[in-house]
């Protein structure tokens, strides 16, 4: 009974916080409402006893990329947006009927399908998986994934790095020929 | 707990599908860039619900793959988006038609 309430909270949680992204009119609160739907999403997970996934959800999304998001909406100071123009606005609401449509769509899919998960698929019970068991399936089956996440990460930080850069090379070296080297 | 199962697979396709509309909606790119990271989230909640149904590690390898994924984009596009903003003084994604002329 009291895991019914616990899950029922955290869904409505994640899924108003989810709609408070996109409703809301300043990024810097969207950005705010999207940590609450990635903490509600980490509780979830720990209510299913993946703490695994929670603890790094919450300390890699929640933490290290809205952090990031957060840094990026403040120091380019673009928060607040203005409404759209009439057809564009139109075709966005309209996309929004469609939306609500296939939500509709999906869970009548599950009610139909609801039998079949309730007799393939349950939580009851289920253990936590073992980080050691995700370890070794990394380092196995996993490899050259695993290799070539690390290569992107590489690739993302110093693409990042050069990117982000404000002719700071050009200027240092205009800085150095200024004082004779 | 049998409920939580559908639960979680209507609550993905529901983060899901607010993701894609507020892609639709938004105007602003870094607003455009936190409804793609609902999506994400929304992929990792299904992916940590059938692994833990399953009670296989699979899923939970995928969902870190998933997230390393997002902080490379996340890094990368957040870069583009000062890059673009010190040229053009604005990240308004209808203002940006460069490719559209």
């Amino acid at each position: 009974m009291i895991s019914q309430i616990v899950y029922g909270l955290l869904f409505v949680l994640a899924l108003f916080s989810a709609m408070m992204v996109v409703l809301s009119p300043h990024a810097v609160y969207g950005a705010l409402y999207l940590v609450l739907t990635m903490v509600g999403i980490a509780a979830l997970f720990v209510l299913m006893n993946a703490q695994l996934a929670g603890v790094l959800q919450i300390i890699v999304y929640a933490g290290a990329i809205m952090v990031l998001f957060l840094f990026v909406i403040m120091l380019l100071n673009v928060g607040r947006q203005e409404g759209g123009s009439g057809i564009n606005r139109s075709v966005r609401w309209l996309g929004g009927v469609l939306s609500v449509a296939f939500i509709l769509q999906v869970i009548a899919m599950y009610a139909g399908l609801r039998d079949e998960l309730a007799a393939n698929y349950t939580l009851e019970g289920a253990q936590s998986i073992r980080i050691d068991d995700v370890a070794r399936l990394l380092l196995t089956d996993y490899i050259y994934a695993f290799e070539m996440t690390s290569v992107l990460l590489l690739v993302a930080v110093i693409g990042a790095v050069v990117l982000a850069r404000r002719r700071l090379v050009q200027g240092a070296l205009e800085e150095g020929e200024r004082r004779g080297f | 707990m049998e409920f939580m199962v559908p639960g979680n697979l209507i609550l993905a396709a529901s983060i899901f599908t607010i993701g894609v509309f507020g892609i639709l909606l938004k105007r602003n790119a870094i607003s455009i860039f936190m409804c793609v990271e609902l999506m994400f989230n929304a992929a990792n909640l299904a992916f940590i619900t059938f692994a833990q149904s399953l009670g296989r590690p699979e899923g939970v390898a995928v969902f870190l793959f998933v997230i390393t994924v997002a902080a490379a984009e996340a890094a990368v596009g957040l870069a583009l988006f000062i890059k673009i903003f010190n040229d053009k003084e604005t990240i308004e994604a209808d203002t940006l038609d460069l490719l559209q002329r």
